[in-house]
């Protein structure tokens, strides 16, 4: 070692030892809130830029650390992967305070496989991605002010994750004034001119634009107003459903909108030569439908002779309607009771054993206790003979509709000593109520291949359930109250509402105190390193 | 000859000079200067250190790099050394501690996650650090004057840490830890010429001390992992489940200190 490197070592040393500490910024902290993956359970801690990956399969529950970029906003599941999808907003900067670019990081469940980033251009605080998890589209939320000194609400960034090397693609959508409400994706490629292709639904107060998802780099957008330019009414596209192209129809895009009676359909035409390279190769034909007054869901079914059709309850007519969106003639279904949300399911009816799509509508949030089970085979013809109503014991807060055993769930206001929930034979068309002695604040579905029904109780430290092939109903005492229910894997993550993280972790088959695994403090791991530089 | 013989010879000479002053006559000679009677061999200080903390890992404790440090030590003259040289065995305890209110950090500009996807909040409302220091070891002293002497100590031991977190649900979380260490530094030691408690059996000789000294402790890192409290009832269900600890990470104890003893001298 030189003299002028000893002279340096000590100078660090005795500057090290003379300065103040700074103040330290790792003895706080917020999390998003848990996220479930197939394997892990992710806790992200917004302040100091880490997830925590608690794995329910570990005796030990052990946790895995790992860093993101600074300022972590959103967190969710990579749709059909074991990932966490994280967007952080990066670092502005400030005097003393270095800038950080914002990132979009995907930490995998599986420690050996690498944690990748993409890199954006802006600080989003808003994303979405496709049912297959195949893109992600970064935006800004609207009425929010994210901390800027300027940003363009209506800059987006495409990211196709399954890339070798993902990259964000910048886009600014055209806009009329309006900035983004909510994006939703076609749950499966659209077939439009011979091409299957992902297409992405951007809502604007006014306008929807769609985006060819696969051509994201080169292909500009298309913007279609929903009212003429003299229309000052405010329309609010709030539900989009995608009809995949057939023999005889093109592939069509539902919007349904607040303030407005129609159902906007836009078939899209296939186009034989785009005329430039940033075209499209399809364009939009815009219809209305006319379902009734105040439409409040929808939903796409396909009749006996392999015909489509579009169901819409409109509350504000007590109706439902059959659409036919190839020769815009709706048939009205009058109900017995408004119903403000539509739930299909396949299954056997009374004194029919074929299977066949039907519907169940209701009208949570309102005093309606009706339940309707509409059949949808000959709908048109045979219009309200195909409903058949119950009465609920009571009004109906949320509507869960299990993917196996032929039952939905429906969960009543919070209310000790009346029915907490109600289980539905959708075959039998039975209403089992069962009576909740606390207030019930939600229900999960056990993981795949249980038959369990949680539902954790507001404030309690006893977590009720129901086995859904008996309907028999138990409970699990746990160390603390309740603040969420994930079900992972094998098992049910119960997340306790310490401000340290506690969790305890339950078999989903034989759910038991003595089974049961807790882990409590992990958000404090590391907490002492936090910060140090 | 070492200096306990030298302290001998001085208090003897008189005697065995006044003895022989009937069998010889007198000769006028020039007295031979006195040495200064040597510090009594054991040493009680009270011990106060300032270290330095070089480790980072503290500020959650306090902005602070200085802490201080007290205790008591006891140290015994075993052994002379040439050229004036004394070496004796020490062994002290001190206790140290840090801690405070951390207060709240939190994003710039952070205007909260949205309500669909917030989570919780918590914020370490206290902390405390405390530890407490055993050490053992030897210390070389020089007589540079009658009253001066530099020194050198080396020493090795352990500290045993508790750290204590208060959070902002309430919750009180507890670790402890052990990090062994050794420890040297010089310095300087004064002290006064030692006087005689003549009221008190054999006449015991005492004399105050004072010393500075700086040096380095290389300690291992104490590692922590906090309990969580117990639940606040126990439940009818059977006792708590146990929910394993919080590794809050690590606190370093490689620091600089600079120590001020005050003791007497017996």
């Amino acid at each position: 070692m030189t003299r002028a490197w000893r002279l340096i070592a000590a100078s660090s040393v005795l500057v090290a030892a003379c300065g103040d500490l700074q103040r330290s910024d790792g003895a706080s902290w917020s999390t998003l809130a848990p996220v479930a993956l197939d394997s892990r359970v992710a806790f992200v801690d917004r302040t100091n830029a880490r997830a925590f990956l608690l794995d329910p399969g570990d005796a030990a529950l052990a946790v895995r650390a790992v860093a993101l970029t600074p300022d972590p906003v959103l967190a969710a599941r990579r749709n059909g992967a074991d990932e966490l999808v994280v967007l952080s907003r990066g670092e502005r900067g400030g005097p003393g305070v270095p800038a950080a670019p914002p990132f979009l990081t995907i930490v995998p469940a599986d420690a050996t496989k690498a944690v990748r980033t993409v890199k954006l251009g802006s600080r989003f605080d808003a994303m979405a991605q496709s049912p297959d998890g195949r893109f992600v589209v970064a935006s800004f939320a609207p009425g929010r002010a994210p901390g800027e000194v300027l940003f363009n609400p209506n800059e987006i960034a495409i990211v196709d994750l399954t890339a070798a090397a993902p990259v964000a693609v910048p886009r600014t959508i055209r806009s009329f004034g309006g900035v983004p409400t909510g994006i939703a994706f076609s749950p499966a490629p659209l077939r439009v001119g011979g091409r299957a292709r992902s297409l992405a639904v951007l809502f604007s107060d006014g306008y929807v634009t769609l985006l060819d998802l696969d051509r994201a780099a080169q292909a500009s957008e298309i913007t279609i107003p929903l009212t003429p330019p003299e229309d000052r009414r405010t329309v609010r596209p709030v539900q989009v459903l995608f009809q995949d192209a057939t023999k005889d129809a093109d592939a069509t895009v539902f919007v349904r909108t607040d303030g407005a009676d129609d159902i906007y359909a836009l078939a899209l035409k296939p186009d034989a030569a785009p005329a430039s390279a940033d075209a499209n190769d399809f364009h939009p034909v815009l219809s209305l439908l006319g379902a009734g007054t105040r439409p409040a869901d929808m939903a796409l079914f396909t009749t006996s002779d392999g015909a489509s059709r579009l169901l819409v309850v409109s509350p504000g007519s007590s109706d439902a309607w059959v659409v036919d969106a190839q020769t815009s003639r709706s048939t009205r279904i009058p109900l017995d009771a408004a119903a403000s949300r539509i739930a299909l399911f396949t299954a056997r009816g009374p004194g029919d054993t074929t299977e066949r799509k039907r519907a169940l509508l209701l009208a949570p949030g309102t005093p309606s206790r009706a339940l309707g089970f509409l059949d949808l085979d000959q709908l048109e013809a045979l219009r309200a003979r195909n409903l058949d109503s119950r009465s609920m014991g009571a009004p109906a807060a949320q509507l869960l509709l299990l993917p196996v055993g032929g039952r939905a769930v429906v969960l009543h206001p919070a209310g000790a000593g009346g029915p907490g929930i109600s289980v539905v034979d959708l075959e039998r068309r039975t209403i089992a109520p069962i009576v909740a002695g606390v207030s019930l604040s939600g229900v999960v579905l056990g993981p795949p291949g249980t038959d369990r029904l949680w539902v954790p109780a507001a404030g309690g430290v006893d977590l009720p359930f129901i086995r859904l092939s008996s309907l028999e109903t138990g409970f699990v005492t746990l160390d603390a109250p309740v603040a969420a229910v994930l079900p992972v894997g094998k098992h049910v993550v119960v997340v306790h509402p310490s401000v340290a993280g506690q969790v305890t972790v339950l078999d989903a088959n034989a759910p038991d105190r003595s089974s049961a695994h807790a882990r409590a403090g992990f958000l404090l791991d590391g907490l002492l390193q936090r910060g140090n530089r | 000859m070492n200096r306990r013989a030298l302290m001998v010879a001085c208090v003897l000479t008189p005697v065995v000079t006044a003895g022989r002053a009937h069998a010889q006559p007198a000769i006028a000679t020039t007295p031979p200067a006195a040495p200064a009677p040597a510090a009594p061999p054991l040493q009680v200080a009270l011990d106060m250190d300032s270290v330095w903390r070089l480790d980072s890992s503290y500020r959650l404790l306090s902005t602070s790099r200085t802490a201080t440090a007290v205790g008591v030590s006891l140290a015994y003259d075993v052994a002379r050394l040439g050229g004036g040289g004394t070496l004796a065995a020490t062994a002290g305890w001190q206790s140290e501690s840090a801690g405070g209110d951390p207060g709240r950090g939190g994003v710039p500009g952070d205007d909260g996650p949205s309500p669909a996807t917030a989570g919780t909040s918590g914020a370490v409302e206290r902390a405390s650090f405390q530890a407490s220091v055993v050490t053992a070891g030897v210390v070389a002293r020089w007589r540079l004057t009658r009253w001066l002497e530099p020194l050198a100590r080396v020493t090795a031991g352990g500290a045993w840490g508790k750290l204590d977190m208060g959070l902002s649900d309430g919750t009180r979380w507890i670790g402890h830890a052990f990090s062994p260490q050794v420890a040297a530094g010089a310095g300087l030691r004064v002290h006064t010429a030692p006087s005689r408690l003549g009221a008190l059996p054999g006449q015991p000789q005492i004399a105050a001390a004072a010393a500075v000294e700086g040096g380095f402790i290389a300690g291992a890192p104490m590692s922590f992992a906090l309990a969580p409290p117990a639940p606040a009832q126990p439940t009818a269900a059977g006792p708590a489940l146990a929910t394993g600890t919080a590794d809050v990470g690590r606190l370093g104890r490689a620091q600089p200190y600079l120590r001020v003893t005050f003791a007497l001298l017996f």
